[in-house]
């Protein structure tokens, strides 16, 4: 069993997933290759790039400064306090994490057409991402050990002392993986810098393609950009890597006990759960809502409307269906095995997860005009662009719901008489199914919102809700743009909604071992 | 030097729902008290309100002179100066062992010269630099006894700090620690679900049940002479047979005549207890009308072997003899009973 066989075919499988997974990351490299060290060291050193360069390292700082100042009292308070509608405000305070960045940058826009700017793009994006730093910060602090906080007491701590020098510390990784993964959304995000015309690099990439006077530049920004997140995802990996070895003994841990404050401070508390709650979730809502009431100059086009749902619908099924066929294969072999080629496939199936999607919309812009000239502007292009950027988030899912069933149900199936396929498919196959789904489920959600890749390789004439929407905020048409984005949020809320359901249900009836956070949002889950 | 006393200690989550109930308890300084209990009978919440976790309803904890919690005062735990010696996983594992110890050092001025005094105390010398889950359980319990006896607290308190170890390695630990903290003299309070832990370490034993101490009394004591029915059962196995007063000193039961050790409260009717080890086995020889026998199962366990027999009259009773006397189901025996034993009213 430790050194089963790998399967030939899963391994010829999984290398094609692998190899669609890199081409837009190597063929990146490649035409930054072909233009001459000259011409990319031009393009590196230019001031322009500095400025760029600068610029998203500080918003992602920014944002992560100001999510983690945030995001650590308000996991601490749900996770701690006694406060009233304790359940309602962890879903409530999860819900960004289901709004795209360009919506909540429109429902801002909407309200105060001046705001624009660093300041304005870093204040949206981290009420989008804060979810990130509080849901696993939640999580942690619950599941921090109280006796260590009580030890801390006894040992001459005050209640203030005892949570820097135990509670914080017991919580510190997770809140850094999640600040980290802040880091990476802020990165590759093009929506919200979009709108509030800051130039950072997901920005300056898009004009430079679509002015397309240099594209050697926009190749070296690409690259660049997708070094800094990958320096991003190994030092999250590092972070969370170091977590597992904490867990000192068996894990009797002790639960803290609910703190219960005094009225006035409970009050404070909800007074600031609300606040947050209105800036993240609310007041987006509401404003979308008043203009959606106060209608445009131009009234709306139900026909539009429909064609675009229904498209993005469509294609985001599409993309899920071949995502979900083409992550089984090495899904399942990351689960039994641990084979060197099989880590290698995994690893190279992941590259989406580093990769912003203005990178991937360039490089298959490149790559369908000079490789692929059939599919260059086809849906297949699209569809191509979503399959390599979700990938990841099936192949975890995948993953994860192989290796909660124990290997010894299809040899007892053996055993009972059935070959090799049908234990499989009646053991394995059977239990896995449900979150193998779920995983799909999540890529098709994830590919609703897309924006970026969208704009750039749609085949002309094809919109779908998020262009529709982004052409009309662009011209500050906010009340055209309004039905849209609220037909986005619909489309978005339904899969969050079923998936919150699915792992609540999946919590309550299996035993996984795991206890990964039973939060709506399974984004934070991915790998 | 630090006696703890504990008066009509009240504690619990509202005024009908209390898990203690007025206990009361004087733990003498210098020495090791233990507190027994099944799950549930309040020894947790008991060390949750000495440490200050928990904050009681009424009654007072006091150590030494100085009241902790009473009517009127109230020391939060940063001020009682109690060291706690939790189960197991209770290391800070962001910091190294010598970090875990100096947490309770803080602006002490030789505190590293302490670290080193208390880590060869433990007979943990030269692990300063190793990470909490690089340590064997045993291991990181030394370093948590260490880390509560650094700062020279009061009295340490110790949460069944064995009972997550392996078998193998229990006696040993709990003998080292509780070692250590006789050899320093400390006041230190044990609580335990395991009465041969409790018998064993501690030079006084309290048994609790329902929130309060039931008795509180040496471990040989406590064995021997336990004040009712439940103390006796839980601190050691019993054989209990029907037994009515025979005279002053005795009663007479299955095995005809035994003497008591509570003559005082003989009951004309009520029950017998006896240890299993107090029951001596013969082979039946024809002579003998009382106290015969016949052997149901025999488990052995090599230095010793448990007898379950079933007397005449259908009653069944426990024998805990020498391993080197050889028994088997079915076998017909006599029983006689060695010393006395301790009655109480059915």
């Amino acid at each position: 069993m430790m050194h089963a066989r790998v399967s030939r075919t899963l391994l010829l499988l999984s290398g094609v997933t692998a190899i669609i997974a890199v081409t837009p990351l190597a063929y990146l490299l490649v035409r930054v290759l072909d233009a001459g060290p000259a011409k990319v060291w031009s393009a590196l050193v230019r001031m322009r790039t500095l400025e760029t360069a600068i610029t998203s390292v500080a918003l992602a700082a920014t944002v992560i400064v100001m999510c983690v100042a945030i995001g650590v009292p308000i996991a601490w308070a749900l996770a701690r306090v006694r406060v009233p509608w304790a359940a309602a405000w962890s879903v409530l305070l999860a819900l960004p994490l289901a709004i795209p960045s360009y919506v909540a940058a429109y429902a801002w826009l909407a309200e105060f057409s001046a705001m624009t700017g660093f300041w304005a793009a870093a204040f949206v994006l981290t009420l989008v991402s804060m979810p990130y730093v509080i849901i696993p910060t939640t999580v942690a602090f619950r599941n921090a050990d109280a006796g260590l906080e009580e030890v801390a007491r006894t040992l001459g701590r005050g209640p203030w002392g005892t949570f820097w020098s135990a509670s914080m510390p017991q919580a510190w990784p997770a809140t850094a993986a999640g600040a980290l993964l802040v880091g990476l959304y802020v990165l590759s995000d093009f929506g919200a810098v979009a709108l509030f015309r800051v130039d950072a690099f997901t920005r300056v990439i898009y004009a430079s393609y679509r002015g397309s006077f240099d594209r050697t530049t926009a190749a070296v920004l690409a690259v660049v950009l997708v070094m800094l997140a990958l320096l991003l995802i190994l030092a999250e990996r590092r972070v969370r890597g170091r977590t597992s070895r904490w867990r000192v003994g068996s894990g009797s841990s002790r639960r803290a006990a609910a703190l219960r404050l005094s009225t006035w401070q409970t009050t404070a508390v909800v007074i600031g759960l609300t606040t947050v709650a209105i800036l993240a979730i609310v007041f987006p809502v509401f404003s979308l809502i008043r203009r959606l009431l106060e209608g445009s100059r131009r009234p709306l086009d139900w026909g539009e409307l429909a064609q675009a749902a229904l498209n993005t619908l469509g294609v985001s099924t599409l993309a899920a269906i071949v995502v979900v066929i083409l992550a089984l294969p090495v899904g399942i072999l990351a689960a039994r095995s641990q084979a060197r080629s099989v880590r290698v496939l995994e690893a190279a199936s992941y590259t989406g997860h580093a990769l912003p999607g203005v990178v991937v919309g360039l490089s298959l812009v490149f790559f369908t005009l000079l490789v692929l000239p059939a599919i260059y502007q086809t849906l297949a292009a699209l569809v191509l662009a979503y399959t390599i950027l979700f990938l990841p988030k099936s192949i975890g899912a995948t993953r994860t719901a192989v290796a909660v069933v124990p290997p010894a149900l299809e040899q007892t199936a053996r055993t009972l008489g059935f070959g090799p396929l049908a234990a499989w498919s009646r053991t394995t196959l059977r239990l896995a199914t449900p979150m193998v789904a779920a995983g799909g489920l999540l890529v098709c959600l994830t590919a609703m919102k897309e924006l970026p890749a969208t704009l750039m390789l749609r085949p002309t004439g094809f919109d779908t809700l998020a262009t529709e929407l982004w052409s009309r905020t662009e011209i500050a048409a906010y009340g055209a743009s309004a039905p849209y984005a609220l037909a986005l949020m619909v489309l978005a809320a339904v899969p969050a909604w079923l998936l919150s359901w699915a792992s609540e249900r999946r919590a309550s009836t299996v035993h996984t071992g795991a206890s990964h956070d039973r939060v709506p949002m399974p984004a934070t889950v991915d790998w | 030097m630090t006696r703890v006393l504990v008066d009509g200690l009240v504690v619990g989550y509202s005024a009908a729902d209390t898990v203690l109930n007025g206990l009361m308890l004087d733990a003498p300084s210098g020495q090791i008290t233990a507190v027994l209990g099944a799950s549930g009978s309040g020894k947790t919440t008991l060390l949750r309100t000495l440490a200050g976790f928990l904050r009681p309803t009424r009654g007072t904890v006091a150590f030494g002179d100085r009241v902790v919690a009473g009517p009127g005062p109230w020391v939060p735990p940063e001020s009682r100066r109690v060291g706690i010696v939790p189960q197991e996983g209770a290391l800070f594992p962001h910091l190294d062992v010598a970090g875990n110890v100096a947490f309770g050092l803080r602006g002490v001025p030789d505190a590293r010269a302490r670290v080193q005094e208390v880590l060869s105390i433990v007979g943990m010398s030269g692990s300063e630099r190793r990470r909490p889950h690089e340590l064997s359980g045993g291991q990181a319990q030394r370093i948590a006894l260490a880390r509560a006896l650094a700062p020279k607290p009061d009295v340490v308190l110790l949460d069944e700090p064995f009972s997550a170890l392996d078998a193998g390695m229990r006696t040993r630990i709990a003998e080292e620690v509780c070692g250590v903290l006789a050899e320093l003299r400390t006041t230190a309070i044990l609580v335990t679900h395991d009465q041969q832990e409790a018998l064993g370490l501690a030079h006084l034993v309290a048994y609790i049940d329902a929130g309060k101490v039931v008795q509180a009394a040496s471990p040989w004591e406590l064995y021997n002479e336990p004040v009712d029915l439940s103390t006796a059962r839980f601190v050691g196995d019993v054989v209990e047979l029907p037994a009515h007063r025979a005279d002053a000193a005795g009663v007479d039961c299955a095995f005809g005549y035994v003497s008591v050790t509570n003559p005082s409260d003989i009951p004309s009717k009520g029950v017998l207890v006896l240890r299993p080890e107090q029951i001596e086995l013969r082979a039946a020889d024809g002579q003998h009308v009382t106290g015969l026998a016949r052997v149901v199962s025999v488990r052995y366990r090599g230095h010793d072997s448990m007898i379950q027999l079933e007397l005449a009259d259908g009653s069944p009773v426990v024998a805990q003899v020498s391993g080197q006397q050889r028994h088997a189901t079915g076998d017909e025996v006599v029983l006689t009973v060695r010393g006395a034993g301790r009655v109480f009213a059915s």
